[in-house]
């Protein structure tokens, strides 16, 4: 099981569950109730506002006609006037312009752009020419009058806008005073962050504005040619940058003059209450975070602390102490939870236990296991490590463990590259008979791979040892090879027994007819017979050698006859003459006999071997042919005897062991010499018929086959023949009881 | 707790670097200090000064700013006050303006540069003869007052204009005196004949002086005054008298003398900044621009005040830094300032070489005489 460890802890998620579920839905409340409140008040600001500008529009234009009806009042005197009365003109102005505050001063020209009269009077002015005026000239051309754009007089430092009227003789114009616009801006609106009016006249220029200085430095309105662009003759809401501020401005133009006047109402304003109820939320939000913090601090805390109780003993736990000491719990499910642990705890020791009796018997299992076997992880690391490769290899699996096979098991660096492939694939793999030498001793191992199931990645090798294997499969392939070929020799010599006893039979009967003729009847007979005499014939004879030749005859049959004999115990089983002897006994009198042999004692002396012996003396008897065993013995110590004498091998000897199997009921008899030994080949083929390593007509080749043939036939038993060249020979012989 | 703490210092540090990183990455905008008389009797022509200088920075904003910097205008009235005048620019150098377009007359240059420091200033109008010839802060893109009066001269002359009389604004004197120093020079030196010269302090002279030169009886008039002023002279002059052939500095073509003259003023010939008789696309659409902003046609003193903003931006560009070292040094290295009208240069002392044009009013409106 994968757990994902969290590092969130309970007073963690307690303090995150409190904030959602405490200022979470006060947030929803505030922002709603924030949403709410911001939308009505900004409905009643905005028909608040929209109210004051038509107020303001009103006003302003109240303001503006009532100069546009006394100047209409003139125009309508001078166009119905037939003279124009420079007199009664100036009384006009002069009644106009004093009743009226705003009105500064009023003039009529004639349509040369002269003027006529100004008021106030002015004598340098009148007779000047105003027709360089951009008034006068688009009054002229106009049918309801001019409307300037504002400008300031050098002698004021107020805008001033002019009205002019085309009259049938010219233009009349009125100057008039901008000034009280700014009272109306300051009037109607106390001037502050929140809320302020301002009036641009029909080039965009501030003719009132909370700030004066705009107005005396002509400052432009930016948004003018926007808003005028946009009039549809309804008042206009938009959401201004106004110095950096944000600003609902409600935008109206005055028809007649071309004038914005814009109100600007400050965002903030809108957002005022909703900051205020936003503060209110926070504080109750914080005083009841606080409450609830009080309270959940005391929770956490027993529960905190019945879970580090809890996290204390599951450590004890841990560390294999079994029998925990878990306090009172304060809430009722800890204490529930305790118990849970408890028995968790008898049950994990439980489990322990049989885990480290299951475990141990597996190491058992797998070190009683006279196998090597290794455990590997995907890289080639040792894992495992049992007794036996310990004993083999000389390493402790602690020392072995950890490293890479290469580096404890030198001899399978050649092995490696097929033993990883073995894990990649996932396929068992097996090298079986793979040679390789002891102490100059060949020796063959098997060598399985076998990949680790599951998702671990690895794999545990199993070595055999198969030397005694293959040298017993060797020896029963010997032993089906001499089984064969005895038998045919057996076959032959039957084949071969039949004629040669009629031979031996004649060549007998001609002896005795020929070479020792008897004066018997028969013979004196036939010898008339035939015209001669016995002792001419037997004078003849001896002339001419016969009685050798048959001599010879008879020799040689004997000879074959023995051979013929020897072969057919190849297959015959003789009738045994069993009886009990003890092994170390036979061995003892074999030696005697070799001592007295007279083949030996003519080739060399066979005392002047050293003899060891190594035997067992609690050896059983054990049934057999006595006589048949000691010629095994014979056959060995001839041999040996031979190749030492050959080899000239210096303190010659012969160790001597005899041992018993109690348990296979088996006993073991060993003779090792330190003669010339033999190569591979001739162990091969050294209990064969008729292999010899002597010269021709020395030996039969049969010693030792008949020997074999001895042990493996007539007494069940097991011969085998081991050596090195250069070291010497060991014949074993093993002998069931 | 401890890994709300955690987390919320992380929060505040994450906010706080995100802020330094958004603050830091921001160019410093590039502040332009402007100073001129945007209050009293020159404010007419200070108001144009200052609409053209905020239409082109407007412009350049627009188009990326001064090597993407972000240009902030700080605008100042100099009240056509000189004590006025001094403390405003000071207040522009502690606002750290990386130069001063301004002022707007030459009454007002002295000040301006005594307080002014390393800070390069650019003025539209000022044509005083006094900061001529001189390696300092100081460039201008109108042609020096003398060079003016000169130009006029060779129209009066040419016109062979006997009896001469100069009318100059007193109050203005940097101008009107150099104006009339480089008129005489060249009137004199040319014709040998000695020209008067009649100065006003006072509007209310003006009525005198009409009379005065009615005495004279003059075959030509030279306004060196506003337009009002000069009108002012004019009217009352036709109302008495046939008035003589009438001349003006530029001063009177920038004040709109046609409008207060009338028809008095009809066949005044002006020298005034270089105009083309067939109007370049970038002429059509500066005016363009400037009407459908301000609902006015700009006079020299706009375009001559745009130019000034574009003069700086130009070199600042160049020189990819507003070092007032490396500002100056590419001003000097333009070959040429491609203006509204006109190319131009300025020589190494910030002196503009450039065109100047002759006009005469006909039908109350100017044309190229």
């Amino acid at each position: 099981m994968i757990i994902t460890k969290t590092k969130n802890s309970i007073r963690d998620f307690f303090i995150i569950f409190m904030v959602l579920t405490i200022i979470l839905p006060l947030l929803t409340l505030g922002i709603f109730s924030i949403i709410a409140s911001a939308g009505s008040l900004q409905e009643e600001i905005t028909k608040a506002n929209t109210e004051q500008l038509a107020i303001i529009n009103s006003n302003i234009e109240q303001y503006i006609n009532s100069s546009i009806d006394e100047l209409s009042s003139i125009k309508y005197l001078l166009d119905q006037g037939t003279v124009y009365d420079s007199s009664i003109m100036n009384f006009m102005l002069e009644s106009i312009t004093v009743s009226h505050d705003q009105i500064l001063s009023t003039e009529i020209s004639d349509e040369n752009g002269i003027l006529l009269n100004t008021y106030p009077h002015d004598p340098v002015r009148i007779g000047t020419d105003i027709s360089g005026y951009e008034y006068f000239k688009r009054a002229l051309i106009s049918e309801t009058g001019f409307w300037s754009s504002s400008f300031i007089p050098e002698q004021l430092d107020s805008p001033v806008s002019s009205i002019s009227q085309p009259w049938k003789g010219g233009i009349v114009t009125t100057f008039f005073s901008l000034e009280n616009l700014q009272s109306f801006v300051e009037l109607s609106i106390s001037h502050n962050q929140d809320r302020f009016i301002t009036i641009t006249d029909q080039r965009g220029v501030y003719i009132a504005h909370p700030e004066k200085d705009k107005v005396a430095l002509r400052e432009n309105d930016t948004s003018f040619r926007y808003f005028q662009k946009k009039w549809s003759g309804e008042p206009i809401s938009e959401t201004m940058t106004y110095n950096d501020g944000k600003y609902l401005t409600y935008v109206s133009i005055i028809d007649s003059a071309g004038w914005k006047v814009a109100l600007y109402q400050n965002i903030s304003t809108l957002r005022k209450p909703g900051l205020i109820m936003s503060a209110w939320i926070f504080l109750l939000t914080i005083i009841v975070l606080s409450f609830a913090y009080i309270l959940a601090e005391k929770l956490i805390n027993g529960i905190t602390d019945s879970l580090n109780d809890l996290i204390s003993t599951a450590r004890n736990i841990a560390d294999g102490n079994y029998q925990p000491q878990l306090p009172s719990m304060e809430f009722l499910e800890f204490n529930e939870l305790s118990d849970s642990l408890t028995k968790m705890t008898e049950e994990i020791h439980l489990r322990e236990t049989e885990l480290i009796y299951s475990e141990q018997m597996q190491k058992n299992i797998i070190n009683s296991i006279a196998t090597v076997l290794i455990g590997i992880d995907g890289e080639g690391i040792v894992t495992l490590w049992n007794q036996h490769v310990e004993k083999t290899t000389g390493l402790k699996a602690a020392e072995a463990i950890g490293k890479h096979l290469d580096n404890v098991v030198p001899r399978l660096s050649e092995e490696m590259d097929k033993i990883l492939e073995a894990i990649e694939t996932d396929r068992k793999l097996e090298n079986k008979r793979i040679p390789y030498e002891i102490d100059g001793e060949h020796h063959f191992e098997n060598i399985s791979v076998y990949p680790l199931t599951g998702n671990i990645r690895g794999a545990v090798i199993r070595i055999d040892d198969v030397t005694e294997n293959v040298r017993i499969e060797e020896m029963m392939i010997q032993s089906e090879k001499m089984l064969s070929v005895g038998g045919l020799a057996a076959g032959m010599a039957h084949e071969i027994n039949n004629p040669l006893a009629g031979v031996l039979q004649t060549a007998s009967v001609m002896g005795n007819r020929l070479s020792d003729i008897k004066d018997i009847q028969s013979n004196i007979k036939a010898a008339d017979e035939a015209g001669t005499s016995i002792e001419s014939i037997k004078k003849y004879m001896k002339i001419r050698g016969i009685p050798r030749m048959i001599s010879s005859i008879n020799e040689s049959g004997k000879r074959v006859a023995a051979i013929v004999e020897n072969m057919l115990s190849f297959a015959r089983k003789s009738e045994q003459q069993t009886s009990s002897y003890s092994l170390n006994t036979l061995i003892d009198r074999t030696i005697e006999l070799a001592a007295t042999d007279y083949d030996l004692k003519r080739d060399y002396d066979f005392k002047s071997i050293k003899i060891i012996r190594e035997y067992d003396e609690s050896l059983p008897e054990i049934p057999c042919e006595g006589a048949k065993i000691q010629q095994v013995l014979l056959n060995i110590f001839r041999n040996g005897a031979e190749a030492m004498n050959e080899a000239e091998t210096k303190e010659s000897r012969f160790v001597l062991r005899t041992k018993a199997d109690l348990y296979n009921r088996k006993v073991f008899i060993e003779i090792e010499d330190n003669g010339p030994g033999m190569d591979e080949e001739t162990q091969k083929r050294i209990f064969e018929p008729f292999f010899t390593t002597k010269p021709v007509g020395v030996g039969t080749g049969l010693g030792l086959s008949v020997s074999y043939f001895i042990i493996t036939e007539n007494h069940n038993g097991e011969m085998s023949v081991k050596s090195k060249k250069g070291v010497g020979s060991t014949f074993t012989i093993s002998l069931p009881f | 707790m401890k890994k709300v703490t955690l987390f919320l210092s992380a929060i505040l540090i994450i906010s706080a670097l995100f802020i330094s990183i958004i603050y830091f990455r921001t160019p410093k905008a590039v502040k332009m200090g402007f100073i001129a008389d945007l209050t009293g009797r020159q404010s007419q022509l200070g108001i144009s000064v200052r609409n053209g200088f905020l239409m082109a920075i407007d412009e350049i904003n627009a188009d990326g700013g001064i090597n993407g910097r972000e240009i902030i205008p700080i605008l100042k009235n100099n009240e056509n006050d000189l004590e006025v005048c001094l403390r405003e620019t000071k207040k522009l150098i502690d606002e750290e303006a990386d130069v001063i377009i301004g002022p707007l007359t030459s009454a007002m240059v002295v000040p301006v540069l005594e307080a002014s420091g390393d800070t390069p200033v650019i003025s539209p109008t000022v044509s005083t003869d006094r900061v001529t010839g001189i390696d300092d802060m100081f460039f201008r893109v109108i042609p020096a007052a003398s060079m003016q009066g000169k130009a006029l001269a060779e129209a009066v002359i040419k016109n062979n204009e006997q009896k001469v009389v100069i009318i100059l604004d007193e109050r203005n004197i940097e101008y009107t005196g150099a104006f009339a120093d480089g008129f005489k020079e060249k009137y004199e030196g040319a014709t040998g004949i000695k020209l008067q010269i009649i100065s006003f302090s006072d509007k209310s002279q003006l009525i005198g002086i009409s009379h005065s030169l009615i005495e004279i009886n003059p075959d030509a008039l030279v306004f060196v005054s506003s337009g009002v002023d000069a009108a002012g002279i004019i009217q009352q002059y036709a109302k008495i008298a046939d008035l003589p052939q009438l001349y003006s500095s530029y001063w009177g073509k920038a004040s709109n003398v046609h409008e207060y003259g009338g028809s008095t003023v009809e066949n005044m010939i002006l020298i005034a900044g270089f105009e083309n008789p067939i109007k370049k696309e970038k002429e059509i659409e500066f005016q363009e621009n400037y009407r459908a902003r301000y609902k006015i046609d700009a006079n020299f003193a706009a375009q001559y005040s745009y130019e000034t903003v574009l003069l700086y931006a130009t070199a600042a560009q160049n020189g990819k830094s507003t070092n007032p070292q490396t500002v100056k040094s590419e001003i000097l290295k333009l070959e040429f300032f491609e203006g509204i009208t006109d190319n131009y240069s300025l020589n190494e002392y910030g002196d503009v070489i450039r065109e100047q044009t002759l006009f005469i009013i006909r039908n109350n409106e100017y044309d190229y005489y």
